[in-house]
């Protein structure tokens, strides 16, 4: 899979609720396996999964994750 | 940005140019292969045909064997590898979901070699003429090689289903009764977002890969009726599968953005 520039601190709040991966996903409603992918950038979730995932944790989307701008070599030209 | 466009489209004709350059090198090749062993390779050919034919029966017998103990050693690498995934949590999990992939996609490619080996194989003695032709032995050879071949074939179904009820025994969030119709409709219903994102990059990457294959296979298939008088049916299968795969595709394009609009 392609990376993607979405950082994301899903581990740290969901090690501070104390739940592993597999309980995660299934307050989520996805896989272990996609919260797996979410927590090593590997996968940006929809928007849907992103709040779900932010009222599980009980912060906001911006609290999980972070967009980091890409510098375009393009547009330096 | 003009200069880039420029310059993709001159490597495009290049790839043209090259590719046309290829294509007279490798009809030129096998032109001149032909008049020089034209007529040692159809014997050769029709040889290996004859002998596929006479050990019809071991051959398939051997590929069920291989196939049964191959796909039970697969499937009890995948049980065990399912008691890992149940017993270990997050990053080591991970590890194991892989394996699970891995001996799942080799049970399915084993399962899919064997079939397309038997096809090919019972196919060599698969005609009235060759049935009407041959001894009262053989064909009793050829009723049991039938009978190998639906028994390699049940078995290779049987697997594949043992092989979803197993995944959907790990994954129990995994829906669909495999004997059913919509099984794909329903398993694919009950993928997440991130699952069905790898089938759908699975999908166009088979799809890319099929169209590229059905080009080759087309130039083969129209140079092997052209040297050795192979038939049109070949071509013309060929050519079916290439429009069914185009048309099912740009079909499920435009149903797609057809919804968006309605």
């Amino acid at each position: 899979m392609e990376k993607v520039p979405l950082l994301n601190k899903l581990k740290e709040y969901r090690s501070d609720l104390g739940i592993n991966q597999t309980e995660m996903g299934k307050l989520a409603g996805v896989s272990r396996q996609t919260i797996s992918l979410i927590e090593r950038g590997d996968y940006s979730p929809s928007v849907t999964l992103a709040l779900k995932l932010a009222k599980i944790c009980r912060v906001t989307v911006e609290d999980i994750f972070e967009y980091e701008e890409e510098e375009d070599e393009d547009d330096e030209e | 940005m003009k200069s880039k466009k420029r310059a993709s489209y001159k490597n495009g004709v290049i790839k043209m140019f090259l590719l046309v350059i290829i294509g007279m090198v490798i009809g030129g090749v096998t032109g001149k292969l032909y008049f020089t062993f034209g007529e040692n390779m159809t014997g050769v050919t029709g040889s290996f045909l004859v002998v596929i034919t006479k050990i019809m029966l071991p051959l398939l017998s051997l590929i069920t064997v291989i196939t049964v103990l191959g796909g039970e050693y697969c499937y009890n690498r995948l049980k065990k590898i399912g008691v890992k995934i149940l017993e270990t949590e997050d990053e080591e999990c991970d590890k194991w979901e892989y394996e699970e992939e891995r001996w799942g996609g080799i049970l399915v490619n084993l399962g899919v070699v064997s079939q397309v080996l038997c096809f090919v194989i019972l196919s060599t003695g698969y005609s009235i003429r060759y049935i009407q032709e041959v001894s009262d032995q053989r064909r009793g050879q050829f009723l049991v090689s039938c009978i190998i071949f639906i028994i390699c074939y049940f078995y290779n179904a049987i697997a594949q289903t043992r092989y979803v009820k197993l995944v959907q025994k790990i994954h129990p969030e995994k829906q669909g009764d495999p004997f059913s119709k919509g099984f794909q409709k329903e398993f694919l219903g009950s993928c997440d977002e991130a699952e069905k994102e790898v089938i759908y990059k699975s999908a166009y990457h088979t799809y890319v890969m099929m169209q590229r294959t059905i080009g080759i296979l087309l130039v083969i298939t129209m140079l092997l009726h052209l040297f050795f008088n192979t038939g049109l049916l070949a071509v013309i299968v060929v050519g079916v599968i290439y429009l069914v795969s185009t048309f099912s595709y740009t079909h499920s394009c435009v149903q797609l953005r057809k919804r968006k609009i309605s």
